[in-house]
């Protein structure tokens, strides 16, 4: 039993609480040599030192960004210290590694990420104050690192924070983007995408190891000769030569005991190697070709896009894929020479993060099989042993194919690679199955249509030991609906990860008020064990504790509402239900739902008089891909139903709505904490896992949520009663899918969806503009809508009226919104990499 | 381009004192190899530890010399550093051109075949 708690916490603990931060974890947890020379007094000296000789100030009047400049070098010597530690305490013990390859890490900011996890964060504001500078003004300035899209890039980030938490040797292996996912501005309702040049200023974290750069060969033919053994020896002829240029972004695990990386390439020309070629007259050439290459690492190709044909994007995965193995390869052999190669598996794992890096399998077949001159079969045996796959989607339009001609154009020697596992699959397939030619064709790697298609998730399957989804109805999905062949064929090779997020940054880092409370109360071993965070529920009955818990959230929201009224010049009140909905634009993912949700409150206000339990407060933040029409007119019409309904004054500040644009990890740092109704409404079945339902669960956000994702698995958690769930569950939508869905049925029967619709067709919020939201009605009414707004908009609005209701009573939300905190343990990445590191990557 | 050049043994050991064989040197390269190949000389040993890059161009130059030297003749490689010895692994052309480590495993492999 659990001891009754009523007013058990302190007022001393509340006092502090209150203050916000953290009781100081330094000299704690912290390695010891951090914590001899933390003064304030020491760091301070540091930065004046960079900003000397590494700046070339004088030291006076230093600007915000010589500042932050100065003090990020300053921490830099202690990651790097650390770094080299951790690096020698693994070559030493021979510890196994994990490489963990993905086209986008979305890292955010660093420098309070490596203040916490250092436990220098009081330090460091001591030693700035010393210079006359706040901390949080020196860590505004910090650009984003924006090198990823949304979930599947900031997984990757959480994944590194407790990589390197939980003391392995795991490293990140990306691709550094010149600019990153682009910057979005909102002018007059629409999206505009600004180029995100992230590095304009340089970046004090990034180390350059220009003396690892590593030659990799592209495009060129094969030639079919012998050997001198008369053996066949296709060579790979008339290549060119990009140069990856590696550089390091060191990951500090909380408490600082072990220092990680993160290995981002850059592409170089070839012509860097030397400069011969400008002394020779032909300086023009020379100089287009510099250009050329060095595009590859130019841009991240925003989510959403149609990737089918882009020739750099398939350049990019093989540019990444290959000068990480080569490093791999070279790090292998610097700790056990040449000559162990049969052992790689039991000392190195690889994760592919989706199928963006699948071209790992052929190519580490053709390093083992040209370049290390194994023999096929062993070869085989050590990728399939050191490779594990992440699926991150059901989507169709997502999951990666590639034309055989560019393929072959692009990578010649790794199509024959690829023909050649093929080959082996389907005799081994044919065996399972003698002459089902139907389920051959539907397994094959290669797609037999015209022209022929690469298909990226089977070689991926084909090549790994483990292949996993992301949260349970995904990886169940996965084996049932997705690659049931595969499935039925290994078996063994499927399970399930369920993803996410780290405490350090989404809790800790991001709402220190909560975080504060939390260690007040019950300690701070929460920050490494996501589960103590039980040891709140008996805080329920706590009347004391639960005023502490809504102070922090109102706090929380009165500085959200600084960033809305600066961002948009829209007020809004602290007291009132904030209800968010941050996210990639996406229609599986329905803001359009709840905008028709919103204005159903609208016209219940202005044509019937109702009074809203709670004034309402509906943020939206993401960004759509450039060419994603749909998505873009979304945000057309949450600002257009702003515009109207902001400014009504019927409404009398009933509803407010916002659309925050640029939205990133450290906007999200600001929204998350302040939230109170977390929107992951997504059509059921669609949503492979999610993160940000995680994130704002766990700062105290109660979820309105479709049966979807990891949604599921929050409710199961949580308890039902602390959760709005509604909705089609993903049975219904096969079944309404198979049936034939007719949402003209729903528009009839229900009142509500008809007035909607009824109000939108009329051009309500398209005054100026007349016709401007017709699509809305023809996509959702005239159309089977693919994603089944009208067949649940019913349930979402009675959903919302129960969270509205409950909102209305404080200490009822109070209590959910503790549980919900007290109860969302599961989520920790640690506990996710804990089962990646003993089910699929035997790390120790 | 400038090359070293002496005789061990019956065997042509070539030196090109260039950092890179790629396609600006090739055409070059080609040449002056194809004349000693015309001058008599069928068994050759090409030492790239001047060089530290090699572009396909480059490689094909090699290649060439192999064809030319005929059946009756030979070519080996010795001295190259790691970047030039992956750029033959990864085209698989050191499965035709036994990369040795110095000039004695060079000769041994190839004076055999005048015998």
């Amino acid at each position: 039993m659990m001891p009754k708690a009523e007013n058990r916490l302190s007022a001393e603990a509340l006092a502090k609480a209150k203050k916000g931060p953290l009781p100081s974890r330094e000299g704690e947890n912290v390695s010891k040599t951090f914590a001899r020379d933390s003064a304030g007094a020491s760091l301070a000296e540091t930065m004046r030192h960079y900003a000397r000789y590494s700046l070339g100030s004088s030291g006076e009047d230093l600007s915000c960004r010589e500042l932050f400049d100065a003090t990020s070098l300053a921490i830099r010597e202690r990651l790097i210290d650390g770094m080299i530690q951790t690096e020698q305490r693994h070559s030493r013990a021979g510890t196994k590694r994990l490489y963990y390859l993905s086209m986008e890490f979305l890292m955010g900011r660093a420098l309070g990420n490596s203040l916490y996890n250092l436990g220098l964060l009081d330090t460091c504001r001591e030693a700035l104050a010393s210079l006359g500078a706040d901390l949080e003004e020196v860590r505004s300035v910090e650009p984003d690192a924006a090198l990823g899209n949304g979930g599947l890039g900031r997984l990757a980030a959480c994944f590194l924070d407790s990589l390197a938490s939980l003391g392995y040797a795991g490293y990140g292996y990306g691709l550094l983007y010149e600019f990153g996912l682009f910057r979005q501005d909102v002018r007059n309702g629409r999206q505009v995408e600004k180029p995100d040049h992230w590095l304009s200023q340089g970046s004090p974290w990034l180390i350059e190891r220009a003396e690892e750069a590593c030659i990799i060969p592209i495009y060129g033919r094969i030639e079919h000769a012998v050997d001198g053994n008369g053996e066949y020896n296709p060579m790979w002829l008339d290549w060119q030569v990009l140069i990856g240029v590696p550089s390091d972004l060191p990951v500090p695990g909380y408490g600082g005991e072990c220092i990680n990386y993160l290995r981002l390439y850059s592409a170089r020309s070839s012509q860097d190697f030397d400069m011969q070629i400008f002394n020779e007259g032909d300086y023009l050439h020379a100089v287009q070709q510099k250009i050329s290459s060095e595009t590859i690492s130019k841009i991240l190709y925003p989510a959403d896009t149609l990737l089918s044909g882009k020739e750099l994007r398939l350049i990019q995965e093989y540019f990444l894929v290959a000068c990480s193995l080569r490093d791999i390869l070279r790090r292998y052999r610097t700790a056990h020479g040449d000559t162990e190669l049969e052992r790689f598996p039991e000392r190195v794992a690889i994760q592919l993060n989706d199928t963006h890096p699948a071209i790992t399998v052929a190519e580490l077949m053709r390093l083992f099989v040209d370049e290390e001159h194994l023999e096929w079969d062993n070869a085989w045996a050590l990728v399939q042993a050191t490779l594990g796959y992440t699926n991150h989607t059901l989507m169709p339009e997502a999951l990666e194919k590639w034309s055989v001609p560019l393929f072959e154009r692009v990578l010649p020697r790794h199509l024959q690679i690829i023909y050649e596992i093929n080959r082996r699959f389907l005799e081994l397939a044919a065996q399972r199955w003698p002459g089902d030619l139907a389920r051959l064709a539907r397994m094959s790697v290669i797609e037999e249509c015209d022209p022929k298609q690469v298909r990226m998730a089977h070689l991926a399957i084909v090549g790994s030991h483990s292949v996993n989804g992301v949260a349970k109805l995904h990886s169940d999905l996965v084996t049932s609906d997705l690659v049931p062949d595969f499935y039925e064929l290994w078996p063994e090779k499927f399970n399930n990860k369920t993803n996410g997020v780290t405490p350090r940054r989404w809790l800790l880092k991001a709402n220190p008020g909560l975080a504060g409370l939390i260690s007040a109360t019950i300690g701070d071993r929460w920050i490494t064990n996501l589960d103590e965070l039980r040891g709140l529920e008996p805080c329920v009955h706590d009347s004391a504790f639960r005023q502490a818990f809504r102070e922090v959230k109102v706090g929380n929201k009165r500085l959200l509402a600084e960033t809305v009224w600066s961002s948009n010049r829209v007020r809004i009140d602290p007291d009132a239900l904030f209800d968010v909905q941050v996210k990639r634009m996406h229609e599986y993912k329905r803001q359009l739902l709840n905008v028709l949700h919103i204005i159903s409150l609208y016209l219940s206000i202005v044509e019937d008089g109702v009074e809203l339990p709670s004034p309402r407060v509906f943020l939206f933040a993401g960004k759509a891909a450039p060419g994603y029409w749909t998505a873009k007119q979304v945000i057309r019409l949450i600002c257009a139903a702003a515009e109207r309904i902001n400014n009504d004054p019927r409404v009398r500040d009933q509803i407010k709505i916002a659309f925050l644009p640029d939205y990133r990890v450290s906007l999200a740092e600001k929204i998350i904490p302040a939230a109170d109704l977390s929107e992951q409404i997504s059509t059921a079945g669609m949503e492979a896992s999610g993160t940000g339902n995680m994130k704002l669960s766990m700062n105290g956000a109660l979820t309105i949520g479709t049966m979807d994702g990891a949604t599921i698995e929050i409710m199961e958690e949580v308890g039902e009663e602390n959760i709005y769930i509604f909705g089609l569950l993903t049975a219904d939508v096969l079944r309404l899918r198979r049936q034939g869905y007719r949402p003209r049925d729903y528009y009839e029967r229900s009142e509500r969806v008809r007035r909607v619709m009824d109000a939108i067709a009329a051009g309500m919020f398209s005054p100026g503009e007349p016709g401007l939201f017709d699509w809305i009605g023809h996509s959702l009414l005239d159309t089977p809508d693919h994603y089944f707004h009208l067949a649940d908009l019913d349930s979402y609005a009675e959903a919302q009226a129960a969270a509205t209701a409950d909102f209305a009573q404080p200490e009822l939300w109070g209590r959910k919104a503790i549980l919900n905190v007290a109860r969302i343990g599961k989520f920790s990445s640690d506990r996710t990499i804990r089962e990646y590191a003993r089910e699929i990557w035997n790390l120790t | 381009m400038q090359f070293e050049e002496r005789q061990e043994r019956g065997v042509l050991v070539v030196r090109p004192l260039e950092r890179r064989l790629d396609a600006p040197v090739t055409q070059e390269f080609k040449q002056y190899m194809a004349g000693r190949v015309e001058a008599g000389h069928r068994l050759i040993a090409l030492d790239l530890g001047e060089v530290e890059f090699v572009d396909s161009s480059g490689l094909g130059g090699i290649i060439s010399l192999l064809k030319a030297v005929g059946e009756s003749g030979n070519v080996a490689i010795f001295g190259a550093g790691s970047q030039v010895t992956t750029l033959f692994r990864l085209t698989r052309m050191d499965r035709i051109f036994p990369m040795m480590a110095g000039v004695e495993e060079a000769l041994a492999l190839l004076i055999p075949v005048c015998r």
